[in-house]
């Protein structure tokens, strides 16, 4: 596993470690977009949806049985 | 234990309230300057407030202290309590 801070990246060429990644391979970047606050879902839909926020949510479905996955 | 229809109501209205309060809550955790956000947390703070004082005023103790005073005798240990409600 290779344990390097962002800083320390910066400074230094990151070593290949462990080795069986080529070393042009740059670390991850995470982005989030920031939450805009909106809400439209009642008391009663809020609890049972799990958010109070519609943008956020996110059913399970069991794809297997029928269902429709949220993320298609 | 059941409860009558409209225990169960009011009850169904506290969690809904709490429920809102809490999303808010968090939302709020990383947004501390939305001031319709806030306005709305505050909305629903005060609507559980008087939710929960209509429940225990009527029904009985939702939590064992901290609320409203207890009548005579002690009402805490009557039943059901919150959790022995069946849904």
């Amino acid at each position: 596993m290779v344990r390097r801070v962002a800083g320390e990246a910066a400074m230094a060429p990151p070593e290949c470690v462990p080795k069986l990644l080529p070393c042009h391979i740059r670390l991850a970047e995470a982005y989030v977009p920031y939450k805009v606050y909106t809400v439209a879902f009642s008391p009663a839909e809020a609890l049972c949806a799990g958010t109070v926020f519609p943008d956020l949510y996110r059913p399970y479905a069991a794809c297997g049985e029928g269902g429709v996955s949220p993320w298609r | 234990m059941t409860i009558p229809p409209e225990q169960m109501a009011l009850l169904r209205r506290i969690q809904e309230t709490q429920f809102v309060a809490v999303d808010l809550n968090l939302y709020l955790d990383t947004h501390p300057d939305d001031q319709k956000a806030l306005c709305d947390y505050n909305g629903a703070s005060l609507q559980l407030q008087a939710l929960m004082q209509e429940y225990e005023q009527c029904y009985g103790p939702l939590m064992h202290f901290g609320q409203e005073a207890s009548r005579l005798p002690w009402a805490w240990i009557e039943d059901p309590w919150p959790w022995d409600i069946r849904y």
